[in-house]
């Protein structure tokens, strides 16, 4: 047996260069478009002819963009904000105590992610228009509080699982007031996924664009900068500007990975 | 409750106060869900039985919209486009995320986190912005034609990479495959190591042990994974709009010209409902394939320790 194996050919790590193969192609257009924002002609096409940051100072300079930027950060800050708040309460809701309304609750929440963004969009459109509600940030909000409550709930509910609440009984015994314990005990240990999930949140607004589509209105976000841009014409400033949108996800992804697993993220 | 309060409270009355104080914590989020997705989903379905006015709905109940757009060629066409391209993005995606995710969690001992990294950052990664990227490309003069011509491979570049289902069915799996990863994923670390290798000890090829065991194991991932990448990429809107061209064009266009070019709601709304109950039956029918076909997860097993 082992005679034989010595006989046949070399194995090639065929698994290995599968796996390669398959984050090469998940990275391929984030790549092709990092290195395309530095490129200095303002064809999108090989050969790359020399390195400038032309585009990075053309889309720092445009008043369009820091709009874009501002109100980005207040919806994507908002929501982060509201998702926090009602996020957490939920998850301790959900996970201190099983009732029947929290059984029926965990698949209703989930239900506006396992449905097209373009479904919540257009939903909200009908309701905000019949409501005579005016389309602003404030609605965009919204949309994007139901989009990205459910990871919120998942990455928080991951952590308090497995919260042995025997330290708020012990807290108590020794004669701390229930909001002593809240702030003393419970929160201090479920702050870092708090955190991360929070972050997670403020990833999928910073990034979101169908149902911002859809319940904006007149105002702009980065997304929407950039897609009205590429119905323009081909204007190599989206590559900077999309260059900053992924730079800003690492940056995110980095800071959640530092507070809990990313695979919490999980539907 | 009162400080001199020292006798204890009987069990079921401090579970009935949990159990106030569970509704009372997740009421917050309740309310929010009720007033901004379930009654705005509700009313949108109500929509599709009205009758169209522009922009507007009046309130005159007719089955109408539902014969359009089940008696219309085009909405058809396009329904059953999403469902195909849907459906082969989904099962792609899902027969690559199984490869990735058996490799991670079985094969590979060092670099895990950072893969792990790696896949969540591209979930997290503008989906916008990599479907515009498929677009520069797979485009006449974008990326894999000018190389392609660069290095003498072709003379003229080729048409058909972009604006085809093809294009379509990449940029769909590149955008979905780390979400139907990351369930399959999940099942996988589930799976205790000691039933796998019972199976081997018990006399099953590798091959066996994994149709058997593995493989049934982890099928809970595998349906969760298909139903979000199927629905959400057959109801996709953006990525047929810019790399679909006429024959990739699918269902979300056509919903969403109702709302933003014609202003006809109640045809938009039950072009929705109509696309959505398709989807819906899909998956059911695939979820009850894989029972029937018996590769379903046995009932879960009791571990005492």
């Amino acid at each position: 047996m082992t005679g034989m194996q010595s006989l046949r050919w070399p194995r090639l790590p065929l698994f290995e260069i599968f796996v390669a193969g398959i984050f090469l192609f998940l990275f391929a257009p984030i790549i092709i478009i990092v290195l395309f924002s530095f490129n200095d002609s303002p064809r999108l096409s090989f050969p790359i002819t020399g390195f400038s940051i032309r585009w990075y100072a053309e889309v720092l300079t445009s008043p369009v963009f820091r709009t874009a930027v501002r109100n980005t950060m207040i919806v994507s800050s908002a929501t982060s904000f509201i998702a926090i708040v009602l996020g957490t309460l939920a998850s301790l809701g959900l996970t201190r105590h099983r009732s029947r309304l929290g059984n029926a609750v965990l698949p209703l929440l989930m239900l506006p992610v396992s449905l097209p963004a373009l479904f919540l969009g257009i939903a909200l459109l009908t309701y905000f228009s019949l409501l005579r509600m005016q389309l602003s940030l404030f609605t965009v909000t919204i949309g994007h509080l139901i989009y990205t409550l459910p990871y919120f709930v998942l990455v928080a509910n991951a952590r308090l699982e497995r919260f042995d609440t025997v330290v708020e009984e012990a807290a108590q015994d020794l004669g701390a007031t229930p909001w002593q314990v809240f702030w003393r005990v419970t929160l201090p240990i479920i702050a870092p996924s708090i955190i991360g999930a929070g972050v997670v949140v403020f990833a999928l607004s910073f990034d979101e664009f169908l149902i911002t589509f859809f319940v904006i209105g007149s105002e702009s976000t980065l997304p929407m900068l950039i897609w009205s841009m590429m119905r323009r014409t081909i204007d190599p400033s989206i590559n900077a500007i999309s260059t900053i949108l992924l730079f800003t996800s690492l940056l995110l992804v980095l800071i959640t990975s530092r507070f809990v697993r990313v695979t919490e993220i999980t539907l | 409750m009162t400080g001199g309060d020292t006798s204890p409270r009987s069990e079921e009355g401090e579970l009935r106060a949990r159990s106030v104080r569970s509704i009372l914590y997740i009421s917050p989020v309740l309310a929010v869900l009720i007033g901004f997705f379930l009654l705005p989903s509700s009313i949108f379905f109500l929509y599709s039985f009205g009758t169209g006015a522009v922009y507007r709905v009046q309130p005159i109940f007719t089955l109408g919209n539902y014969i359009q757009v089940l008696t219309n060629q085009t909405y058809l066409r396009v329904t059953l486009n999403a469902l195909s391209i849907g459906g082969l993005s989904a099962t792609a995606s899902i027969l690559v995320s199984y490869l990735l995710a058996y490799y991670l969690t079985f094969r590979l001992k060092r670099g895990r986190n950072l893969a792990l990294f790696l896949v969540v950052l591209s979930l997290l990664s503008s989906y916008l912005v990599r479907v515009y990227a498929w677009k520069t490309i797979l485009g006449l003069n974008g990326v894999v034609n000018s190389f392609l011509e660069w290095a003498g491979v072709i003379e003229a570049p080729l048409e058909t990479l972009l604006y085809s289902r093809l294009a379509v069915t990449i940029t769909l799996m590149n955008v979905f495959i780390p979400f139907a990863m990351l369930p399959i994923l999940s099942s996988l670390q589930n799976i205790q190591p000691e039933l796998i290798e019972a199976a081997k000890d018990l006399g099953c090829t590798p091959l066996r042990a994994f149709v058997k065991v593995t493989l049934p194991l982890s099928m809970t991932g595998v349906l969760s994974g298909f139903m979000y990448t199927f629905i959400l990429s057959a109801g996709d809107y953006i990525t047929p709009q810019l790399v679909g061209g006429t024959s990739g064009s699918m269902i979300g266009q056509s919903i969403a010209n109702q709302f933003v070019k014609t202003g006809n709601w109640p045809l938009g709304s039950a072009i929705s409902f109509t696309a959505l109950s398709m989807f819906m039956a899909i998956y059911f029918g695939a979820r009850w394939a894989v029972k029937a076909l018996k590769v379903a997860p046995p009932p879960p097993p009791e571990y005492s320790g």
